[in-house]
């Protein structure tokens, strides 16, 4: 913060860094790298582009996330976390400049595989004085290729939604995919919806809301996952 | 007999070739394309607030535009805001007509959005700031950081 009283006007204006008022548009892909029986040394790319008239200073830097139980993502930055990841991962680049309309691919290069899975995320920060953006590029990374082992830790019906609790008791993320059956109220099926739970990741567990039409008197739930049917 | 069954003969080849021919000529070819999910956001460097006094509120929106082919969340945090010798007046964010004071631990603003299409979509992130009697009176500034992250 950059404070000098004037002791002249009893007032504050609060204002973001001035640097002008130039319009900054970066764009940043792929944005999720999911991969699994990753192994040292592989290499993830990813393309950085400046669709400015002037010239952009890109920052680099990696840190670790999770996610809450509403699936929210979640960044990990403190010292032990950012330490963490970058002993796993190596960027080729700490910054570098854009050109006008210029981009350019940044390379991750997995530099230690002794996990199951490793959640990491390189955030790409355009450098600017005032209004900060940063891009949030997610690695969902896992040594393993075993089964998924998702499951309805518990459901409730209620009044106009549904509302599960997914968990991922296994090694790497995923998805549970489930079909919804609603039956009415002379309990005759009256149709069925395919839901997902979005990406669990190993371990955690996040909630689903899927909203019910109000003829809707009972509902079964399926998991499309074999030996999981409920 | 011999003459009519070598006539048969080239004709036969004739068609055949012809076919080969035009097999070629009308040859389709499949391509295949992988899209990458892509985040793109613009935004303006710098949002001024109104000369306020203590206990006065100024409301600005801070326009943002965001790309996105893919479900996505924007996270606000304020940079150095209300630490040790920071100022101690306040500094909201606006959701869906609640406001919540905007904390250095980041904020979710627009969690589970869902992609944008080619045209992207264009937000007024709503701030309010509310002067403190503790703030001498002077200018101010200070730093917001906006992550846009894809969602899971």
């Amino acid at each position: 913060m950059i404070g000098r009283p004037t002791g002249v006007v009893f007032a504050v204006s609060v204002f973001f860094l001035a640097c002008g008022c130039v319009e900054a548009a970066v764009s940043v892909s792929p944005v999720i790298i999911e991969a699994v029986e990753v192994k040292r040394g592989q290499i993830f790319e990813i393309l950085c582009q400046n669709g400015n008239q002037h010239e952009v200073t890109i920052e680099l830097s990696l840190a670790l996330f999770d996610q809450d139980e509403t699936g929210r993502v979640l960044f990990l930055e403190d010292a032990a976390e950012v330490e963490r990841a970058g002993s796993a991962l190596a960027v080729d680049t700490g910054e570098f400049c854009l050109e006008p309309g210029g981009e350019r691919t940044v390379r991750l290069e997995l530099v230690e595989d002794d996990f199951d899975h490793l959640y990491a995320v390189l955030f790409v920060t355009p450098r600017r004085g005032g209004v900060q953006t940063r891009f949030a590029v997610l690695l969902l990374l896992s040594t393993v290729d075993s089964q998924l082992e998702m499951s309805v830790l518990s459901w409730e019906k209620q009044a106009d939604a549904l509302a599960l609790t997914v968990e991922n008791r296994g090694l790497r993320h995923g998805l549970w995919e489930g079909e919804l059956l609603l039956y009415d109220e002379l309990d005759q099926l009256a149709e069925q919806r395919r839901i997902s739970s979005g990406v669990v990741l190993a371990g955690r567990s996040r909630g689903v809301e899927v909203p019910l039409p109000p003829w809707v008197y009972r509902v079964e739930i399926l998991s499309v996952q074999p030996g999981q049917a409920r | 007999m011999v003459r009519h069954k070598v006539l048969a003969a080239v004709l036969l080849a004739t068609v055949m070739l012809g076919i080969a021919l035009g097999v070629e000529a009308s040859g389709t070819v499949t391509f295949f394309v992988k899209i990458e999910p892509g985040l793109k956001i613009s935004s303006p460097d710098t949002l001024t607030f109104a000369p306020v006094a203590p206990g006065q509120t100024d409301v600005q929106d801070l326009n943002i535009t965001v790309w996105s082919n893919v479900r996505w969340q924007l996270l606000v945090e304020a940079i150095g805001y209300g630490g040790e010798g920071g100022l101690r007046s306040t500094l909201e964010i606006g959701d869906l007509g609640n406001w919540h004071e905007l904390s250095a631990e980041g904020d979710a603003v627009y969690v589970g959005q869902p992609p944008t299409g080619s045209e992207g979509i264009t937000m007024g992130v709503p701030f309010r700031f509310t002067p403190s009697f503790a703030d001498e009176p002077d200018d101010y500034s200070f730093q917001v950081k906006l992550t846009v992250v894809p969602a899971l």
